[in-house]
This record gives structure tokens, sequence and C-alpha cells, in this order.
């Protein structure tokens, strides 16, 4: 019982610490050490000098989420092709060529993308 | 097979006999796509169905062929499945019969999508067509993993592609409308499903089923409810799949916008995989305490014969009827496995199994061929009311004598196959001394006999409402459809046994 | 021969097939031709194995495997007892007379084939039914012929009484067998088979693989339900109101199924499982009862009817009720011997009606006939002897079987069976003369031009007449003194006797005979001489009695208000709470969310959020229970 539960004391031991970290630096820590000397250009949304305009909620062309989509799909990609290579010495040719199946798939639904034009912006 | 550091040697062999149907679906799949993607814009894909036929034949076939290296398996004694990585994924007779049902509906369903795409040009043929095949594939990974993730990216893999057919007539608002409302329940079907298998794996510290149902008997006390409230939200997600009360609300809006043969899709095949899912991942994790947690399967399964077959009385439209009816149908399949909980003796698994696979198999047969002479009916009517079937019998005998078969063994009618798997799943209730169960199953029959009825009726004792007496032309694609359904809800009505000794001597999970 | 009886069934099952593959505008000789010939071959190998059952007795069942559950494998098959071998007789000799006679009746109907195909389906089914060795069989055949009845009484669908009267029958009949139904589970359960052998021998022995009740009360409770079985298909009160209801379908059909033989299926079904019965007093004793009232109430309701087909349909109402109550005396071979000689009778009654209805162009109301003697002498001659074969007059059939009954009744101790039973007769002698003489006798009352016109039908409607006159005749003898009993030895099959058998005394059969004459005679000087006028006394002091009979006892305004209403207010209610209360507390959750989401506000489709409400609820009430139950909440 106690060493089931343990294997959760990490998970909330994290989750502790990913609340007091941002919690002290920036609301505890901060406010104690930084300078306070707000001037008008410091309250502005973007320092840079570009002015904010319009609302915070707009709409996005729906292909950013096409794009984001196959972003996604790229990036899960590698998550599996890292432990992948790492026991690659173990996995022989098997594994090579099922990872080749993988990514023949994968480039598949690349190409299916380029052909539906979803690459094109227009 | 184990390699070092836990990773799990394959070799192609043993993928090959483990997976070659799924196999050649997807390669059926990627054939069909890849030559969509780079064949001319203009020309014509129409005979993609046909091409899908093929490879869902050979799946079909390597099936058969899988059910000897079952036997031989067992023969040999080991004890242990035919699998991959560590029973992430076994070859069983469980999984077997369920392929040879998700091949064969999704052939027919093809089948009968031939004369579909005639009717609709604008439908895209070749995406149509290897998203069944993707479909497909995904129910037999549904039935045939032992792990909770793979379970679940076959379930995903089956419920998406459903949304996208349901949804494939673009121009068609109760299409778009019927695939937005199966979209939006189907996900938090799958999240439920997905948040019960979260708390699983919390308990057990396992996806995989095999390893994972010691720890939950191992666990029982001391997580009760945790464990509960994982097989409940799991048999939520599941149960809104195959439509149970009150998860059912989806179906009948779903049915009446989907294409007929997707509807058809949808009442067979997803609904078979959804049963397949319940039933490996009940029995194989909970099979330790089902006798603590069937109650809640005798709860849905009660109330979906009875809602489903209740709200059926008042439908006008067919395809929703036929829906409710499919939800009525969804409780008496959910019956043989739920009555376990009580008859705990393992006989009655297999005799359960055999109760759930020959009632699916002569609703296969009596589904598809309904939905058939349904899409030849409602197109020369030009409605979907039951009024397009007042006086068919006068206009078209041989489509009406075929309809009647298939009603009369939806309400289970001795002589069809319908009876003879109600019959059989009532003499498990029986078996198992759930008697009120088992008169809530004829009661329930007997209600539905009214609805059926009002098919009948229309068909046999009223006049005709559509004044042309044109002879109803009958496409060659649905003709045989319905002639394969005819035949099999007959043959199995007056010889049950053709397919009952098989089932009986089968290896479901490699026993 | 007796390994052939699968044949019978067959013949007219090829028939149908034959009809529906010719399709509905096949030529009406070709129609008749094929039916009749597959009814009469069916007859021939009925009489065969007839003539070898008398020889050789009874034979095991032929059985074949047919599906196995579990431990336990059922089969399909036939078997020939002496009981049934009769009843097939019975079945193919007037299936194949009425075939014949409705040639002339359905002449130039527009479904003339398709009557045909319902008829030989019909037939195959009841066929199929005698000859079950299992209970199992028997309810598969059992549905079947309500199935073809329901299409036969509604044949003129177009009709909406037909429609009506068809889905009654459908219905009433069905509540009979979910009782029949639950008999036959119950069986199984206990006993592990359908097999009448194996259930006999279960019940024999009254071992049963049930503990929530005693072997006696077990059969108690089986018996009755499968009698609840047997009274909606033979129309027993209660349940009797879907027969006279039936008349709407073709005369034929009334001859045939109403009559003959589908009605009789309930008192096959009792006496094919006897022993069951046997083995209950307390089962014996109520379908004792339920026979009895069923004699004498719809007697009694005949005796006021003018619709000619009504009277005779309450007529066999009122005969069927001296079969279950010959069967609840126990005297089995008197049943089964009035079943038989009813059958014929009945079906000549019908078949004569029938002759008569079609010559004076569908009219059935006796009210407007008369004096048809001289214009339908044959059909007069005819429905003469079935009259007096009914009423029990010696030597025609009705009178040895009927003896036999009442017999029964009072040897068996039951003086108030008894005392129903001679009353119950009295007034069967009564009405049937009532339509006979306001029938043919006296002047025509309907119109003028109908009455030149009317005239003997053709060859194929007389012959059948004629046929079943004969059988009517001397159908009786066959169980008479006379003959030695020769039926009573038959069905028992050489073996040992089945129920009790008492002999003739003959004061019963005097007594009998002049109460039989005494409803003749007032019927007479009521309708003939007009000595008594029936008017006066239908307004004077007589007048509640003569309403009760007229208006049927008010069975169906009972019927609609105690069950029909409450089930429709029930509905009502039903509907009023969700329509108010169930949509108004999903409205209430729907309002929450729409209140509570504003960002959905212009979402067109409302449905959809209502479908995920549902869902979410009855997922966290089945997680609130199952949370509940298991104590993971407080």
């Amino acid at each position: 019982m106690v060493s089931y539960w343990n294997s959760y004391l990490f998970i909330f031991l994290f989750l502790v610490l990913g609340l007091l970290l941002p919690i002290g630096a920036l609301m505890v820590l901060g406010p104690l050490l930084r300078p306070k000397n707000p001037t008008p250009e410091k309250l502005t949304t973007y320092e840079s000098g570009i002015e904010p305009f319009g609302e915070a909620h707009v709409r996005y062309n729906v292909r950013y989420y096409l794009f984001a989509l196959m972003f996604v799909a790229f990036d899960v990609e590698i998550m599996f092709l890292y432990p992948w290579a790492v026991t690659f010495d173990s996995l022989g040719l098997f594994g090579l060529v099922e990872m080749l199946i993988f990514l023949g798939l994968l480039v598949l639904g690349l190409v299916y993308a380029w052909k539906k034009k979803v690459l094109e912006w227009k | 097979m184990n390699g070092i550091n836990g990773v799990t040697q394959l070799a192609f062999s043993d993928v090959w006999r483990v997976m070659a149907p799924e196999i050649l679906l997807v390669l059926g799949g990627f054939l069909i796509l890849v030559l969509d993607l780079f064949m001319n814009k203009e020309s014509s894909r129409r005979l993609s169905p046909q091409l899908g036929i093929l490879f869902l034949i050979a799946a079909f076939v390597m099936t058969i062929r899988n059910f000897g290296l079952v036997s031989d398996q067992t023969a040999g004694g080991t004890g242990e499945l035919l699998n991959l990585s560590n029973m992430l994924y076994v070859l069983d007779d469980f999984g077997n019969v369920f392929k040879l049902l998700f091949t064969a509906g999704t052939a027919l369903v093809l089948l009968m999508s031939i004369d579909f795409f005639k009717q609709n040009p604008e439908v895209k043929v070749a995406e149509y067509t290897y998203l069944m095949l993707f479909a497909t594939t995904g129910a037999m990974v549904m039935a045939s993993s032992l792990d909770l993730i793979t379970l679940f990216v076959g379930l995903e893999l089956l419920s998406i592609s459903s949304y996208v057919l349901v949804a494939m007539r673009r121009n068609h608002a109760k299409s778009a409308e019927g695939g937005m409302k199966y979209l939006v329940i189907g996900s938090i079907a799958s999240a439920m499903a997905l948040y019960g298998m979260s708390f699983l794996y919390g308990v057990t510290g396992q996806t995989n089923l095999a390893y994972g149902a010691q720890t939950v008997i191992q666990m029982w006390l001391q997580f009760k409810p945790l464990l509960t409230l994982a097989f409940l939200l799991m048999l939520i997600g599941f149960g809104v799949k195959v439509s149970l009360v009150p998860f059912h609300q989806w179906s009948p809006d779903t049915y009446e916008g989907a294409p007929n043969p997707v509807t058809a899709f949808l009442a067979v095949v997803s609904k078979a995989a959804g049963f397949a899912l319940i039933l490996r991942t009940f029995l194989w994790g909970f099979s330790g305490v089902f006798g603590d947690v069937y109650i809640y399967l005798v709860i849905l399964a009660a109330l979906t014969m009875v809602v489903g077959n209740v709200a059926a009385l008042s439908q006008k439209n067919i395809k929703r009827l036929l829906a409710y009816s499919s939800v009525a149908q969804a409780g008496y399949l959910l019956l043989p496995l739920a009555v376990l909980g009580k008859g705990k003796s393992i006989d009655n698994i297999w005799l359960a199994l055999g109760q759930t696979s020959f009632y699916l198999v002569a609703y296969l047969f009596m589904t598809m061929g309904a939905f058939a002479v349904l899409t030849v009916v409602t197109r020369q009517a030009g409605n979907e009311t039951l009024e397009a079937f007042r006086g068919l019998w006068k206009r078209a005998p041989f489509l009406a004598v075929s309809m009647a078969v298939f009603v009369l063994s939806m309400a289970g009618m001795p002589l069809t196959a319908g009876f003879i798997g109600k019959f059989y799943i009532f003499l498990g209730t029986i078996n198992t001394e759930m008697y009120w169960l088992g008169g809530l199953l004829f009661a329930t029959s007997a209600i539905a006999f009214y609805y059926y009825f009002g098919v009948l009726k229309a068909m046999f004792l009223k006049d005709s409402a559509v004044q042309s007496h044109d002879k109803i032309q009958v496409p060659v694609s649905l003709t045989v459809t319905i002639a394969i359904g005819l035949i099999g809800t007959l043959a199995l009505g007056i010889f049950p046994d053709l397919l009952m000794k098989f089932l009986n001597g089968l290896h479901w999970f490699g026993q | 021969m007796v390994q052939n009886a699968w044949l019978i069934p067959l013949f007219p099952l090829v028939a149908y097939l034959l009809l529906f593959v010719l399709g509905r505008r096949a030529q009406e000789g070709i129609v008749t031709a094929i039916s009749v010939l597959a009814a009469l071959a069916g007859f021939i190998v009925s009489l065969l194995i007839l003539s070898d059952v008398h020889a050789n007795g009874a034979s095991a069942p032929y059985v074949f495997h047919w599906l196995t559950v579990g431990q336990n494998t059922l089969s399909m098959g036939f078997e020939v007892t002496p009981l049934n071998a009769m009843m097939l007789t019975v079945v193919t000799f007037i299936s194949t007379l009425v075939l014949l006679f409705s040639k002339g009746y359905l002449h130039g109907d527009a479904r003339y084939s398709v009557f045909y195909q319902y008829l030989n389906l019909f037939i195959f089914s009841m066929l199929g039914l005698v000859i079950s060795p299992n209970l199992l069989q028997v309810y598969i055949f059992w549905e079947l012929v309500g199935l073809c009845s329901f299409l036969l009484v509604g044949f003129w669908y177009f009709k909406p009484e037909a429609a009506a009267a068809a889905k009654k029958a459908f219905i009433v009949t069905r509540i009979g067998d979910v009782g029949l139904f639950i008999g036959i589970v119950l069986i199984y359960v206990a006993t592990g088979t359908f097999e009448y052998s194996g259930v006999f021998e279960a019940f024999e022995a009254k071992k049963f693989a049930i503990d929530w009740i005693t072997p006696d009360h077990f059969i108690t409770l089986v018996a009755i339900l499968m009698f609840i079985g047997a009274m909606g298909k033979s129309a027993q009160f209660p349940l009797h109101t879907w027969l006279p209801d039936a008349m709407e379908g073709p005369t034929p059909v009334s001859a045939l199924i109403h009559a003959a033989t589908m009605v009789a299926a309930g008192v096959y079904l009792v006496a094919r499982a006897f022993p069951i019965f046997e083995a209950s007093p307390d089962a014996l004793t109520v379908i004792g009862i339920i026979g009895g009232i069923t004699a004498i109430f719809a007697a009694l309701i005949g005796l006021t009817q003018n619709d000619i087909k009504r009277v005779v349909a309450y007529s066999t109402v009122s005969q069927l009720g001296y079969m279950v109550m010959a069967l609840g005396v126990s005297a089995y071979a008197a049943s089964t011997f009035h079943l038989m000689t009813h059958a014929f009778f009945k079906a000549l009654l019908f078949l004569a009606a029938g002759s008569v209805i079609h010559a004076i162009h569908h009219n059935q109301d006796i009210r407007f006939m008369g004096g048809l003697w001289k214009k339908l002498p044959l059909t007069g001659w005819t429905f003469l002897i079935g009259a007096l074969a009914l009423s029990g007059i010696p030597p025609f059939a009705g009178f040895w079987s009927k003896d036999e009954i009442l017999l029964g009744a009072l040897k068996s101790g039951n003086t108030t069976l008894f005392v129903l039973g001679l009353i119950a007769a009295f007034c069967t002698a009564f009405y049937i003369f009532r339509v006979f003489f306001m029938t043919f006798t006296g002047e025509f009352r309907g119109e003028k031009e109908v009455y030149e016109h009317a005239h003997e039908s053709g060859s194929v409607m007389t012959i059948p007449l004629v046929l079943l006159s004969i059988m009517a005749i001397v159908a009786g003898l066959l169980n008479s003194p006379l003959t030695d009993h020769a039926f009573e030895h038959f069905i028992f099959g050489g073996g040992e006797e089945i129920g009790k058998v008492y002999d003739t005394e003959w004061w019963l059969a005097g007594l009998a005979t002049v109460v039989a004459l005494a409803g003749i005679g007032l019927s007479y000087l009521m309708y003939k001489s007009k000595s008594i006028n029936p008017e006066a006394l239908a307004n004077g002091p007589l007048r509640p009695f003569y309403q009760l009979s007229l208006n049927k006892f008010y069975v169906d305004e009972l019927y609609h208000v105690a069950i029909v209403k409450p089930v429709v207010w029930i509905g009502h209610i039903l509907n009023f709470i969700d329509k108010w209360v169930v949509d108004g507390i999903v409205h209430l959750f729907g309002e929450g969310t729409y209140i509570g989401s504003l960002g959905l506000k212009y979402s067109q489709n409302g449905q959809v959020q209502t479908y995920g409400l549902v869902t979410l609820i009855g997922a966290l009430l089945l997680i609130g229970a199952a949370m509940y139950a298991v104590g993971g909440v407080k």
C-alpha cells in the first residue's frame, strides 16, 4: 500500500514544485528584489513599440489548424524515432524495416496533404 | 521472444501470422489512397469499391486460415496464445470470429455502396472506400488487442473514419448534421472511456489486460470504488458506441443522416466492434471480479431493451425505426455478457460468446438485407417514411417478401435467424436463472412485433400510395446483397446448427 | 407408412411455394388444381397412415438433431400417434373440400391466388403443429397458424371491420400465447427437454430441477399456463371475443380455420399433453369450469344474434367449450371424438352458410333472408343435416359425441357441469334451428330482385357440402355402441385407457335427445308457425335478458372499459409526464446550460447538447448509484 502511494509521491512533488517555483519567483521574490519604477511605456503590452489593436479573441484562418495538425503528426513522429534510435542495435533488421514502414505511412500522409493542397496558402 | 531491456523482438513471420488480415486491409486502403492521389482528376474511380471488396475477401480468407493456426497452437498445448509484444496483440478465435463478421459486413456494405455512388456522383468514391477499409482495420484491432492503448487506437481509428463517412454527402444537410452529432457525442464517449482506462492503469500500473486482470483481483478489495468507477466509465464510453440507453441518443439522428450503406455499416460493423471491445475488455480485465460489476450491465441491458423498443413504436421514418430497433438489439446483445456475472462457471463464458456471435451473424444478414431493400424502396418513393412501403407487395413481390423476412427475423419470428439468436440468448438467461431478464426479453420482443408489424401491414395490407406502376428496378449489386441476406437469414433460421456447431467448437480465448 | 408422415405437411408447403412462384396473376383453375391435388395427396397419405396406426399402434417419434444448447440438445422431427393420425385425416379431408369450395366462393376476386397461398401456408402450419413431437416445435407452428389466421381474417383488408378483426384475433390469441410460452419455458427449465416423452416421464416421476416451488404446485402452474394458451386459440371464455369477430374473413376461412382446425388446436394441445394435466386435479377442475362456462355462455349469446355466420361462430365457441369441459372431467375419448365430429358438421354448417351468403350477394343478416329452401334445396338439405348434427339428434354425428361428454360430466360427479351442458344443448338446438327457419322457410324479407336471382352454386361448392353431409351423418357411428366404440379403441392405440370411459347410459341419451327436440320445437313455434311472438318476448318481460344476450353480455364493452381505456389513459398520462415533466427537466438543464454558456448563444443546433447532457446525466446517475452501492460515497 505504502509503496503504491510512493510512486505517486514523485508526481505530487513535481506538482508542488511546479506550482511553487513560478509563484515564488514572480509573486514573492520578484517584487522584493526588483526596483519599482513604472512609466507609461513600460505598461504597454509590447514594449517594442507596436500598439496592440483589435480584440484578443480573433478568428484564425482554418488553415492554421491544418498546419498545426501536420506539425503535431511529425512532432510526435520524432518522439517515436528517439527511443527507436536508442535501442536500434537490439532491434535488428526488423526494427529498421518497421520504422521504414512507419515513416512511409507518415510520408504518405504528407503526400496526401500535399496533393490535397493543404500546404498551399491560398 | 523477449529481448533485452524489456524490448520485445519481433519477427516478420510472427507479425504475418498474427496480423495478416489487418495488414491486407491497410495495404488495400493505402493502395486505393495512392491510386486516388496520383490518378487523373477526371478519370473514373468507380471501381474502387470492387477493389476494396477484393481486399476484404482476401482478409476474410486470411482470417479463415487463422482458425487453423489457433487450433494448431492449442493442440500444441503450450497454453499460450499466439501473440505479439507480450500479449499486446493476440490471435484467438474470439478475434477471428469478429474479423469474419467485420470483413463480411464491410464487403456487403461496399457492395451496397456501388449503387449509392451511381445515385450520388458528388461523393468521393475512392476516399469513401479507403475510409471503410481503415475503419474495418480499426474494428479488427478492437477485437484482437489486449492492450488498453492499442484498443483505444483501434476504437479511434474506427470512430474517426465513421464520423467522416457519415458526413460524406457534403451537400446534404442531414448528413452533415448526423456526422456532427456523432462526432460530438463520440468524442465525449472516447474521453470517458479513456478516463476510465486511466483509472484502471492507475490502480494496476499496467495497460495490458492479460496481466492487469491479476492485479485487479488483488486490488479489488482495496480499490473497489476506484475500479468500479473505471469499469463504469469504460462501459459508458463503449456504451455510446454500441448505443446503449441512455447513451443512445445520437444514433437515430446519425442513422437518419448517414447514407444507407454507412448506416448499415454503423449498425452492423461498428456495433459488432463495440461489442468485441466490451467483451474483450470486461472478460479479460474484470473476469475475476465480474460478479461484483455485472449488475450495471444488467441495468443497462434492461433499460436498452425497454427504451429502444418503446421509442421505436412511434417512429414513422423507417430509418429512425431501424435505428431504434438497432438500439434495442444492443440490449439483447448485452444480455449474454450481463448474465455471466451470475453463472460463474467457465462453460457459460463460451456459451455467452457463442450467443453473442450467433446473434451478431444473424443481425448482420437481416440488417444488411433490410437496408438494401430500404435503399431501393425509399429511392423510388422519394421519401423515407413507412408510406414508401405501402403496397410494396403489389409493386415488387420479391422486395416485399425479402423485407418481410428481414423484419420478421428482427422481431424474432420462428424459422428465421433472428428467432434462433433471440431464443439462444433467452436460454442463456434461463440457464443462469435470470428469469426476469428473460421475461423482459420476451416482453420487449412482443412490443417489437407491434412496430415491425406496421412495416408488414404497410407492405401487404395497404394500397400503394405511389401511383406509378413502374416496375421497381433493383440494381444487381443490391439484388446480390438482398439475396445473401435472405439466404443467410433463412438458412440460419432453419439449420442453426450450421453455425452453432462451428461456434461451439471454437477456442475462443485459445483455451 | 408412418415414417412417411412428413410428406403430409410437405404437400401444402410445395403447393404454397408453387403458387408463390406462379405469382398473383396465375389462372384460377391452375391455382385450385395445384392446391386441391396437394391437399388430396395429403389426405390419401393420412388415410394410409391411419390404417397403419390402426394396425400397428403408435410409433416412436422420428427426430433429427437440430441444435445444441450447452448440455442439452434440441431436436426437430415428427411423430404419429392415434390422436394425431385422426387429426391429420380430418384436417386434410376438410382442407381438400374447403379448397374446392373456395373456387366458387372466391371466384373473380382480384387476390384469388394470394388467398390460396395463405390457405396452403395455413394447412402446412396446422399439419406441422399436429405432427410435432416436442413442445418447441408446437410453439413455432402455433405462432405460424396464428399468423396465417391473421392474414386470412384480414384478407379483405379494405373493409375496416376485417382489419380490426384481424388485429383483435392476433392480439387476443397472443395473450394466450404468452401463457403457453411461459409454460413451455418452465417445462424446459424444470425437465431440460421439450420432447413430449421426456416431459411426461418427468411429470410422472415429479422430479424437477426447480426448487422455488413444490412439484405439485409446479404441475398445476404449468398446466394452467399451457391451458391459457389453449384458451386463446380455442376461444375459451374470457378470451373468446376474437372468434365471432373473425367471421369478417371469407367464409371458407371460417369453415377451415375457425371451425374445424385451428380453433381445435387448443383442445388438441391439452389432449396431446394430457398426462401433464392429468397430474394436476386442480388444473383439471379449472379446465372443466372454464369449458362449462364457455359452453353455456356462448350458447346464450347465440340465441339472439342475427348474423348467420356469427351464430355459427358462437356455436363453435360453445362446442369448443364442450370439448374443453370434457377434458376437464377426464373424458379424453369423448373430447377427441367430439373434436372430430364437430370438425365435420361445423365445417358443413359454415360452408352451407357460405353457400347461402354467396347466393344472395354477400348478405349475412338472417332478418333479411327467408324462403330460400325453394331456391337452394341442396344447401337447405345440407344445412338441415348440419343443424341436426349440431343439435344432437340421433343418429347424426353430434348426438353420439355430445352424449358421451354429458355422460362424462355426470359420471365424474360434476352435476353442475352436466346441467350446464344440458341447458347449452337446449340453447344450441334452439338457435341453430332459429337460423334454419329464418333462412329457409317463410317469405324472403330482402330485396325481391336478389331473391329472383338466387340459385344453387356450381358443383365445386355443392360437392363439398354433400361429402361433409355424409360425414356429419355417419361419423358419429364410429364411437357408438353399434360399432362397439371403435373410435375409443383406436384412440387409445390398443394400449391402456387415457382418462375415463363409461358405458353408454341409454336414459341419458334419451334425455339429451328430448332436450334437443324441445329446443327445436320452441324454435319451430317461434319462427315457423309463429305461435309465439319472439318480438313480444324480446320487448316484454325478457327484455333485460334479451339485451344481455344480444350484446354478448357486454364482454367487449367490459374489456374496453376495464382494459383498453385504462391502458389508453396510462398512455395519456405517460405522454403527459414525458411532455411536461421529462421534457421540462431536460429543458431546465438545457436552459441552465444555455444561460451558462453565452458563447453558444447563437448555436444553431440545440439538440446535440441535449444528447450530451442526457449522456452525462445517465453517466452520473449510474456512477452515483454505483458509488453509493460500493460504499465509495458515504
